[in-house]
């Protein structure tokens, strides 16, 4: 398990767990960042934040250190 | 069936993800002209219209139609209220504008929620779906943007979704204005039956059941009885719905994630059964261009380039040589049939006066700089329409945490060198009230439109041909000045962490000419407006004010008039900045009915006929450096009537806005004072 973060550019991977509280949780579960969604990370910002994401079919921008709190697992999932 | 509603008139509100076109299908609708944008939270406020069709019962139907065509004789027709609001992800608000869409549809029970999704991409809309369809308020969802999907070869079986939704569900394209009368027809059935939606997703039995227990105890709907089992309370939990929370949460330690991933998974279901054709994968035009916009390094300097090509062109040869035809057609051509339409019709020389001195040289004054004004709102209109102003916050992000703001707080910031007032709303979309309120306080920093006639004008008199490097230094003074009050009232009056930042990057769409014209259109159409209206009036007081003595004699002697003896009173306080004349003063002052008066108080003061009339005397009365320093001036001081008044909506806090208004004068005043006196020592 790594954290989104720490993905390479192109690099696709799967949300295991949201390790924050609070308002920006909810936001992000709001968003489809929940458990089993898939992740792929396109670019990083200039100085390398925030990181863009792709997920549920379209463009997300976080910050580093809040895609350091989430955890995932490289490969894409199996959908079912 | 029939009507069960209030005064036989429906109200329907559009409630759907940001950007999915709840304000283009708005517009369709009531046939308005709001402003629509390809960036996520372009809606800060609700608002309201009536349906461009209406409706009346036919046998046992309701039967649409426009407004506009004829009607059978002896039926009565019924209007629809519309109500657009802005744009949320789910029913959890996270930004104040958000707040205001989820109270809208808790508080004042909309007869329909007319749920817009964006079919490019069902996935993360039918998120908020599931949540509205248990608001027990009756609900058809608009399946918008269907011109996209079948241009990308996607489609999207319409029965099926229906089906496993449990909601009536329309194609329709806003942007083209196609399916719209369906969409009023299905929606108008669904309302006058008062059909709730089915359940959809399903939880585990024991939060089934916690959740029927509640409805039953609170007698609310199912999406509030499900909020009270996540533990937000959209209303006061009794003792009872209490023990029933706590008992579920002390087995499961996190439902909220449960309860997202189910509905997430439920969705994920539907969409791999109705949507075919459409492959998972970037859309290859925006890759490429945020290859380049977005770049690690290019981003940045690419951005820079882009607003100095902008400026030159709005500054440079091109935008000069229009406002010059425009100022030879009003002050040369115009001017000159009015005089003589006067003198025929004899007119005395005081009305004549007022007229050509006074209304013509005032009003004509600005006007002459609108070619000017309508290229730079071309092009932020351009910007907004294309998707590329999510991408300004995206890689300025980083930079704008160090000065204690969100990358997000660049949008209101680009908007402000349009108008302040919406600059000012925009920062309703930001995470916190504290960077909202830092933001807010910066608007006024950024160089609004209505001040690039001053500029234009005072500096082509004073500098000439390097007009434009001064008037491009003026616009980076101002942002430099944001920076640095940015970094001080974070440190001290503003303090806080820097929110989290979460931000949709949309898909870039090619803006039509047409759409661009018209954004554009309705914005400059605020400045003509203001130029009929506001300016008018003052152009009209200043010029009485200058030939009344305060015994309401007419004078031919300046000095003794209202204006020449409250001019003399202030210009004092000027005079340490190199621009101590009475018409200096006036003219600020007319500044803070709008920034434009201040060129048509300087035209009627100065008697001229002309913008080159007018730069010649401005050249003969103010040195360089002092034109300078007044141009500082105008650049940082108080904001117009109306963006103060916006600015003190956005801020709520009296205090806070007096605060502005005195920073702003003290900076203004600080400024031209040391650039003044500072540049006096090399000049
Ligand atoms: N291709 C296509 N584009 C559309 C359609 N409807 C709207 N758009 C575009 O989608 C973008 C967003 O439209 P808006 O009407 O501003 O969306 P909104 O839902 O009001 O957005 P917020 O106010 O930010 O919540 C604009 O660029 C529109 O031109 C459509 O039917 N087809
Ligand atoms: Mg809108």
């Amino acid at each position: 398990m790594l954290s989104l973060s720490a993905l390479r550019d192109g690099e696709k991977a799967v949300i295991v767990s949201i390790n924050t509280h609070g308002r920006l949780k909810r936001r992000l579960l709001d968003m489809g960042i929940v458990p089993g969604t898939e992740v792929t990370l396109v670019r990083r910002a200039p100085i390398g934040d925030p990181i863009e994401f792709y997920v549920l079919g379209y463009r997300l921008g976080l910050r580093k250190k809040d895609a350091e709190n989430i955890l995932c697992e490289q490969g894409s999932s199996v959908r079912e | 069936m029939y009507v069960n509603n209030r005064n036989n008139e429906f109200v329907f509100a559009l409630a759907g993800n940001p950007n999915s076109g709840k304000t283009t299908l708005f517009n369709e609708l009531t046939g308005s002209h709001y402003e629509v944008g390809n960036w996520a939270g372009v809606t800060v406020e609700r608002r309201e219209g009536v349906c461009k069709y209406v409706y009346h019962k036919h046998e046992s139907r309701l039967d649409t139609h426009e407004h506009t065509s004829v009607h059978k004789h002896g039926e009565i027709h019924n209007h629809i209220r519309i109500i657009d609001l802005p744009g949320i992800y789910s029913l959890s608000p996270y930004s104040a504008e958000e707040i205001i869409t989820r109270d809208y549809i808790m508080k004042e029970k909309p007869d329909l929620i007319l749920n817009i999704v964006d079919a490019t991409n069902l996935e993360r809309n039918l998120y908020l779906t599931t949540q509205l369809a248990h608001m027990g308020i009756p609900m058809v969802v608009a399946l918008n943007m269907m011109d996209a999907v079948e241009k990308s070869g996607g489609k999207i079986d319409r029965d099926k979704l229906e089906e496993m939704l449990g909601v009536r569900v329309v194609p329709i394209s806003a942007g083209k204005g196609t399916g719209i009368q369906d969409l009023v027809t299905e929606s108008l059935e669904i309302a006058s039956s008062g059909k709730l939606c089915g359940v959809n997703v399903t939880f585990p039995d024991d939060i089934e059941k916690a959740v029927s227990e509640i409805i039953r105890e609170e007698k609310t709907s199912r999406m509030c009885a499900v909020k009270l089992v996540e533990g937000e309370n959209w209303i006061e939990p009794s003792e009872e719905t209490k023990k029933i929370v706590s008992g579920l949460r002390s087995k499961y330690d996190d439902i909220s994630t449960l309860l997202a991933s189910r509905r997430f998974l439920y969705i994920r279901r539907i969409v791999k059964t109705v949507l075919t054709g459409m492959d998972d994968h970037l859309d290859e035009m925006t890759d490429n261009l945020d290859s380049l916009a977005a770049h690690k390094y290019l981003g940045i300097p690419l951005f820079i380039l882009l607003m100095f090509v902008i400026f030159q062109i709005t500054f440079g040869p091109f935008g000069t040589m229009l406002s010059d035809g425009v100022d030879y057609l009003i002050n040369g051509v115009f001017s000159s049939f009015v005089g003589r339409l006067l003198e025929f019709f004899g007119a005395g020389e005081f009305s004549r006066g007022l007229v050509l001195d006074g209304i013509i040289s005032g009003v004509g004054g600005v006007v002459t700089f609108f070619p000017q004004i309508m290229l730079l709102f071309l092009f932020l209109s351009f910007l907004e329409d294309s998707g590329y102003m999510a991408r300004t916050a995206f890689i300025m992000d980083k930079l704008f945490v160090k000065i204690g703001l969100s990358g997000k707080s660049f949008v209101p910031l680009l908007m402000g060198f349009g108008c302040t007032v919406p600059a000012a709303m925009a920062a309703r979309t930001l995470d916190s009230e504290k960077d909202r309120r830092l933001t807010v306080l910066l608007t006024p920093f950024m160089s609004c439109g209505a001040k690039m006639p001053v500029y234009v004008a005072i500096a082509g008199a004073v500098f000439a041909e390097k007009a434009g490097y001064v008037i491009f230094g003026l616009y980076m003074l101002g942002i430099l000045l944001a920076i640095i009050s940015g970094v001080i009232f974070s440190k001290t009056i503003l303090k806080g962490e820097a929110p989290p930042f979460i931000l949709e990057l949309p898909q870039y769409r090619m803006p039509t000419l047409k759409s661009t014209f018209h954004h554009m259109w309705e914005k400059v159409k605020d400045f003509l407006v203001r130029a009929g209206t506001v300016l008018l009036a003052a152009s009209i007081i200043i010029y009485l004010l200058q030939n009344l003595t305060f015994g309401l004699q007419v004078t031919n002697d300046e000095t003794k008039s209202i204006i020449g003896v409250i001019g003399k009173f202030i210009s004092p306080v000027f005079a340490p900045c190199g621009f101590g004349s009475p018409e200096a003063a006036i003219s600020l002052i007319s500044g803070f009915v709008a920034k434009e008066a201040v060129v048509s108080t300087m035209s009627i003061l100065y008697g001229a006929s002309d913008l080159s009339a007018l730069q010649a005397t401005l050249a003969s009365q103010l040195t360089p450096l002092a034109g300078l320093s007044f141009l500082v001036f105008v650049l940082l001081y108080v904001p117009c009537i109306a963006a103060v008044t916006a600015i003190r909506s956005e801020l709520k806090s009296v205090k806070l806005t007096v605060f502005s208004i005195v920073y702003q004068v003290c900076i203004a005043w600080l400024m031209s004072f040391l650039v003044y006196n500072i540049g006096s020592l090399f000049v």
